[in-house]
């Protein structure tokens, strides 16, 4: 009787264009772009109000958190967005009071991004989203690169003389050297930084034309100033990568401030495998190998039954063949079941942690993140 | 018998997420110390060009980002090093331009950290290291305990008295609680934060004799003002953990003036 067996290895594929060294350094979400140690949102921020977050809507919000949420998914949780044509946060209040679990940051290409908000309803709806504000620092790296903005030609530069805000990422040239859109012009970036509420504007002299209104200190009441980061659609040459602005107090709204979010860059772990992992036959015998992953010291191999997929689930049947091993290859001698397939799953280990097991892909598209504690 | 076996090797496209692993206490690489919640780097960084980082010297750039390289391994590499003399960071321009994979910060012992460098070209020297600018705070963290700057006895004291930088680490007792060397003195160090510019330098009263030049906000100055720290080697008695100054524009690039990164 022949008896067919059945090994099936989920290879993970490295995404096009994304360098070994570059990922060395951390992994950002889909939505995100790195930045140092950050992970700064790839697009200003849509700001959506989620109903039922904590029942039906748990894995909408679980999704906007890890940065995989489209606008589809947004759409049909009945979600809607904020903060497009005027102030309509409320409950959510200017001091970002009532906003918890109420308003969420999402980093979408081809939206009007979210405006009419104020520094602490900004701060507010990052959190939701498990982000916070940027400081201006990291702003700053995340800019860097973006051209700076001379005439406006309405179409691929910054959007930055047109008086009108465009969708995120259509001004297809206005991209900084880390892959961060709009970073110029488009709407008003507040960054997590106050000062004294500036009471001028001084300029960058012969350096650059962009705004610089980081200069005096007011002695009025009425509260600090919130930083402001690239300049707007009505600011014409003085948007740009350096563009800073202390002169507004951090409880006010304007159609032409609005955000975007960042998160820590998990740092050095290592990255995700690449696509060299492979299964053969030798004998009975499964043999894999892979190439360490990028940043690795050392690798773990995860095995499970395909019938008790998902990777992680309640009777996975998992187990953990390898960790904190220096080898590229393993030999499994153990067979499945008749009628059942094993699947492999491999990660990266260093000093600092552990790499991924990558997500779960539904038609293609990356879904829930592959969670196991088989593997130590 | 004879058993048939079938392989099959599925890809899936994919980005992913990491959540970050808990740690009880943070984890840092050799190059770095334990400073409240960062990693701040153990020298003044100095600041290398390294060829075809994507390529042939990925796995030199891993190992910078994760704190291992050696000097052996950037000369080997042939990477070059820059700053210690004259600003040569182009094509990296003074306002961070052109800079991402081409210059990189690295933490180590007994060089002569990189000075000449703007505060936009410091924090992308960082950022393709894998790490940043810290802030005020947690530059104030990696250097309390650092003896404050007496008078320079030019051979294991900070270097706050010789007008001239010395190699990382060489002044053996300039050493902070967690274990950063020069944190005062020998060059003063670019933090993340800008300020409006400030106008003049007080003091700390009775508390310190060391600089404490953030005060007054100038509305006639060009530029922000970029928080330098520690004093150099210029400074005397003024360098020391505390003396801060809020004067200077992130695109001062001063012989005196460097950086370290945290992450």
């Amino acid at each position: 009787m022949k008896q067919t067996i059945l090994r099936m290895t989920l290879a993970l594929v490295l995404s096009a264009g994304v360098t070994a060294a570059a990922r060395a350094a951390g992994t950002c979400a889909p939505d995100a772009v790195q930045a140092g140690t950050a992970c700064l949102d790839r697009y200003e921020a849509s700001v959506w109000r989620v109903p039922n977050p904590n029942t039906t809507n748990g894995p909408l919000v679980r999704k906007i958190q890890f940065g995989v949420a489209r606008l589809f998914d947004l759409v049909s949780g009945g979600a809607r967005q904020l903060g497009v044509a005027g102030d309509d946060y409320a409950p959510c209040t200017d001091d970002g009071q009532s906003c918890a679990g109420d308003i969420y940051a999402v980093s979408l290409p081809s939206l009007f991004p979210s405006a009419n908000i104020t520094w602490f309803q900004a701060q507010e709806a990052c959190a939701s989203s498990g982000k916070r504000l940027p400081t201006s620092a990291e702003w700053q790296l995340g800019a860097d690169g973006t051209p700076d903005p001379g005439p406006d030609d309405g179409a691929t530069d910054c959007n930055s003389a047109s008086n009108f805000v465009s969708g995120t990422g259509s001004r297809n040239a206005c991209i900084s050297a880390r892959g961060a859109f709009d970073m110029a012009g488009n709407l008003e970036e507040w960054v997590a930084d106050w000062a004294p509420l500036s009471t001028t504007c001084t300029g960058w002299g012969g350096v650059s034309d962009d705004r610089m209104c980081l200069a005096g200190a007011s002695t009025d009441v009425g509260g600090p100033g919130a930083l402001t980061r690239g300049g707007s659609f009505v600011d014409g040459t003085g948007a740009g990568p350096l563009a800073v602005v202390a002169g507004r107090r951090p409880s006010v709204t304007f159609s032409f401030v609005g955000f975007r979010c960042a998160v820590e860059n998990p740092g050095p772990l290592p990255a995700e495998v690449d696509n060299g992992l492979r299964v053969s036959r030798s004998g009975v015998d499964a043999v894999i190998r892979w190439h360490v992953a990028a940043g690795a010291t050392a690798s773990a191999v995860l095995r499970g039954h395909v019938s008790a997929l998902p990777v992680g689930g309640a009777g996975a049947n998992e187990r953990c063949l390898v960790s904190n091993s220096g080898a590229d290859t393993l030999t499994d001698p153990e067979l499945p079941a008749s009628g059942d397939a094993f699947w492999y799953l491999v990660r990266g280990e260093n000093a600092i942690g552990n790499g991924p097991y990558g997500f779960e892909g539904l038609h293609g598209v990356p879904a829930a993140p592959r969670v196991s504690a088989t593997c130590p | 018998m004879k058993r048939n076996g079938t392989t099959m090797a599925l890809g899936f496209g994919l980005l992913m997420v990491v959540m970050p692993e808990a740690h009880a206490a943070r984890t840092c690489g050799p190059d770095s110390v334990p400073a409240g919640t960062v990693c701040m780097d153990r020298y003044e960084d100095s600041v290398w060009r390294v060829p075809n980082p994507t390529t042939t010297n990925a796995l030199l750039v891993a190992k910078i980002q994760l704190g291992t390289a050696i000097q052996a391994d950037l000369t080997a590499a042939g990477a070059t090093q820059l700053g210690t003399s004259v600003d040569d960071f182009a094509p990296c321009t003074g306002n961070g331009q052109n800079c991402a994979d081409d210059i990189y910060a690295v933490s180590l012992p007994a060089v002569i950290p990189a000075a000449n460098i703007t505060w936009f070209q410091a924090q992308e020297a960082c950022a393709n290291a894998g790490k940043r600018l810290p802030t005020s705070a947690e530059w104030q963290i990696g250097a309390t305990g650092t003896p404050d700057a007496g008078p320079d006895n030019g051979t294991t004291n900070c270097n706050s008295n010789t007008m001239s930088v010395t190699s990382t680490g060489a002044r053996k007792d300039c050493e902070s609680a967690r274990g950063a060397f020069d944190m005062v003195g020998n060059l003063d160090e670019w933090v993340a934060e800008w300020v409006p510019l400030s106008t003049a330098c007080s003091s700390w009263g009775g508390l310190s004799d060391d600089f404490m030049c953030l005060f007054g906000a100038s509305t006639s100055g060009v530029g922000p003002g970029a928080l330098l720290r520690g004093g150099d080697f210029r400074s005397h008695t003024s360098a020391g953990p505390l003396a801060i100054v809020g004067s200077g524009g992130p695109f001062n690039s001063r012989p005196f003036i460097g950086f370290r990164c945290a992450r």
